[in-house]
């Protein structure tokens, strides 16, 4: 390295603040200060840094992140580790920490086998009761059943020269091996060895139940069940059920006037602290422990709006989801939880969406917004795309949407449903498929908005846009692709004014969620998706909305 | 809300009963979650990186990373999130490219001199843009150049975390950092000069200048 290479490396790293020693950092600090060049040096060698840190912003919000699945492995993995440090500390609570208590949970970490789990649970609580009823005198006891089973477990990731993997740094032992690290992007489906991760909710549901009527049957002493911390907004989804006393927004009178403050509204109503933070918390909170006695169900959680601004869905999906629900529940039995997808459930009805214009494009994109039912704060949105019946079979080849959202609008995004759906952040989605005569496809987000709704000065504003994509039907497929293109603009609407095929079509998202026991259902009740399916009834010509509401009438009388 | 300030784990409140011990779960939770939301995408375009374009793989290393980080005890790693992901990801990447025998390991000296291939498949081309001008300069840099490059102004990691990262010594760090830059900065002038020539305009940006002329030693 020459003499000025030296000199110029100093330079770079002073220009970085890279020179920890103070006296070095002084000394090139006076020769910046003296010597033009060197000063011009460090000028540019800052732009130049400053130009390299927008192009990898740039990068990195364009770049794919984690699949849905990947997203919902970790959250699955961050509710295993909860709930195996409150065991641990039901223990510790005796004042025993049993000397394995390390080994034991980095060994239970890896894989947590749904039955085990149950096991454990009962296990922990009536060894709790016992604990406790003999006053911390014995030592105690800590359910261990930590081999993992071959039915429920993803196949390790461990491979050969993995060892140092781990920073060398640091000399803990890896807590587990690796979960489901071969779900590979893209799997419409749960993967080879991988249980599905619906089955494996209900099956869990089953046993979370089997435990909680094995604790009623022991009566244990009142072990404190996992509280959340005490929620700084009431934006998180059961929030609202355990909204601190004050100004807060009255969903009753949502119901019947639209979007109503009661209270002091500039007291009450602080974007920041209400959508914004909200946003944070929401994702932040959404599976917090809590939850843990939850099924564990894979669902789509809320995204930063600034993180992930774009999403995409299919326009074709499978229909075999509610008549499997209706079925069961009309049979008086509980719907296993791998038959409730929402996406399906919703796109089982008719809608009446407008055709698209003679002589334009053959489908039409359009979105309505309005208040969401079960979460007053949020938005809800509908996509529908609806294809020309035109009479040919197919009327539109390749068609993909794209939803970008915008972030100074859309704090935080939800699409419901979909859980096996990868995301996507760029074109194309993958989800490119074949449109027929009179197709249509209806997909919702649920969306936490920058500014709630109602608060003075707010105006209708753009939460994002949709792209639909698409070739003629006798174009080749390297044709280059149509587009549709529609805004979804904000523009304050109550859900009680929103069409029959709105309120109907959220009727069947919240009974899917209630169904699935979802951490995201709010509010909604069994009575709630009654009422707003009966709003959204419309003329029902072909009876099958009547016939919906007959089977959630189904499940609210068998407590479903 | 600091990555830091969030971690009350401590031997204590191990020893709490359940409400402590509730505390110390969710605010772990919470450190992942804030983890994966600032580093999921500079860390997926650092794997990428790593991987010579493959976006799936990359996408299960950082699923990886995060998941070993869900049993790390956040008092330890502290300040040295960053670090100790970047060295997971590209530890693993490593691990995998090995598995595979397609792949040159990035501790030769080969591959460490040797220039990337041109912009990988699947990038779009936005050739006005000039932050896709800067990323593909990016990729005609030699490996370890680029490397160091994206941990530092990608990563936001200091040359000696970068060299914990990379097993390089702080000195070549801050020799390939600085050379890299250098390039970068001639070839953003070269198509600033481009430019201009095309439009006939005769401003030039800051970042556009030509580097300095070598400077005479300077005593210091």
């Amino acid at each position: 390295m020459s003499a000025s290479e030296i000199d110029e490396t100093l330079l770079t790293a002073y220009a970085l603040g890279e020179i920890a020693d103070e006296g070095e950092r002084s000394r090139v600090a006076a020769w910046v200060a003296s010597d033009a060049s060197a000063r011009e040096f460090v000028d540019d060698t800052r732009a130049s840094a400053g130009v390299l840190i927008d192009a990898f912003q740039s990068e990195s919000a364009t770049v794919d992140g984690l699949t849905q699945l990947q997203v919902s492995a970790l959250e699955q993995q961050l509710r295993d580790h909860a709930r195996d440090a409150e065991e641990n500390h039901f223990v510790a609570g005796s004042n025993v920490r049993p000397a394995h208590a390390d080994e034991s949970m980095k060994i239970r970490m890896r894989h947590w086998v749904p039955l085990a789990a149950s096991l454990a649970a009962s296990v922990a609580i009536v060894a709790g009761a016992v604990v406790f009823a003999l006053k911390h005198t014995q030592p105690g006891v800590v359910a261990t059943d930590d081999k993992p089973s071959k039915t429920t477990v993803a196949p390790q990731h461990n491979t050969p020269g993995s060892d140092n993997s781990q920073p060398k740094d640091d000399e803990s032992e890896l807590p587990f091996d690796g979960f489901a690290t071969n779900a590979a992007p893209g799997d419409d489906g749960p993967v080879e060895g991988m249980v599905d991760p619906l089955e494996f909710a209900a099956e869990l549901d089953a046993n979370r139940r089997n435990a909680e009527a094995a604790a009623t049957t022991a009566q244990p002493p009142v072990v404190p069940a996992p509280q959340s911390p005490a929620p700084k907004t009431a934006v998180a989804s059961n929030d609202a059920k355990n909204a601190p006393a004050g100004p807060v927004r009255s969903a009753e009178a949502e119901r019947v006037r639209g979007p109503v403050i009661t209270g002091t509204p500039s007291a009450s109503i602080d974007p920041k602290s209400r959508a914004s933070r909200g946003a944070a918390d929401r994702l932040t909170k959404s599976t917090n422990t809590a939850d843990a006695a939850r099924p564990r169900l894979y669902e789509n959680p809320f995204r930063d709006a600034k993180q992930r601004p774009r999403s995409s869905f299919p326009v074709r999906v499978e229909a075999n989801s509610y008549p499997a629900v209706r079925a069961s529940l009309l049979a008086g039995k509980r719907p296993a939880a791998s038959l409730v997808r929402i996406e399906e459930m919703i796109n089982r009805f008719a809608y009446d969406y407008a055709e698209p214009a003679e002589g334009g494009a053959p489908l039409a994109a359009s979105v309505e917004i309005a208040t969401c039912p079960w979460n007053v704060d949020h938005r809800l949105a509908r996509v529908a795309i609806n294809a020309r019946d035109g009479g040919a079979t197919v009327v539109a080849r390749g068609v993909d949407v794209a939803v970008a959202f915008n972030p100074a609008a859309t704090a935080a995004w939800r699409l419901i449903g979909y859980e096996n759906a990868p995301l996507s952040a760029g074109q194309p989605s993958g989800f490119s498929t074949d449109l027929a005569a009179g197709g249509t496809a209806t997909a919702l987000y649920e969306i936490v908005p920058t500014s709630p709704v109602g608060v003075r000065g707010w105006t209708a504003k753009d939460l994002f846009t949709v792209t639909v994509h698409y070739r003629e039907p006798h174009e080749p497929a390297t044709a280059p692709q149509h587009e549709v293109t529609v805004n979804a603009t904000d523009a304050g609407k109550g859900f009680d004014r929103a069409t029959d095929d709105f309120r109907f079509t959220s009727a069947v998202a919240a009974f899917g969620m209630l169904l699935r026991d979802s951490q995201f259902q709010g509010t909604a009740t069994h009575a709630d998706v009654m009422r707003w399916a009966n709003a959204g009834k419309g003329a029902d010509q072909t009876g099958e909305r009547a016939a919906f509401i007959d089977v959630v009438k189904a499940a609210r009388d068998q407590g479903r | 809300m600091s990555l830091e300030s969030d971690n009350p784990r401590d031997d204590q409140q191990l020893d709490r009963p359940v409400a402590g011990s509730h505390a110390a779960s969710a605010a772990q939770g919470e450190w992942v979650r804030l983890a994966v939301q600032k580093y999921e995408g500079p860390l997926t375009a650092y794997a990428r990186h790593v991987l010579g374009g493959d976006a799936d793989r990359s996408r299960d290393i950082v699923q990886e990373a995060f998941l070993r980080l869900i049993g790390q005890d956040p008092a330890k790693i502290g300040a040295h999130l960053a670090e100790w992901l970047y060295t997971v990801c590209r530890n693993l990447a490593i691990d995998m490219k090995r598995k595979d025998r397609r792949a040159e390991r990035l501790s030769d000296a080969d591959a460490d001199s040797a220039v990337s291939a041109d912009p990988q498949p699947g990038e779009r081309p936005e050739r006005d843009d000039a932050m896709a001008h800067v990323l593909r300069s990016m990729q005609r840099l030699p490996r370890n150049q680029q490397e160091c490059i994206r941990l530092k102004f990608q990563g936001g990691l200091s040359y000696k975390e970068i060299s914990g990262v990379t097993n390089l010594t702080v000195t070549n760090v801050g020799f390939l950092i600085h050379t890299g830059l250098k390039t970068l900065r001639q070839r953003m002038a070269e198509a600033e000069e481009t430019r201009q020539s095309a439009t006939g305009s005769s401003r030039t940006t800051p970042q556009a200048k030509r580097p300095s002329t070598p400077m005479a030693r300077k005593e210091i």
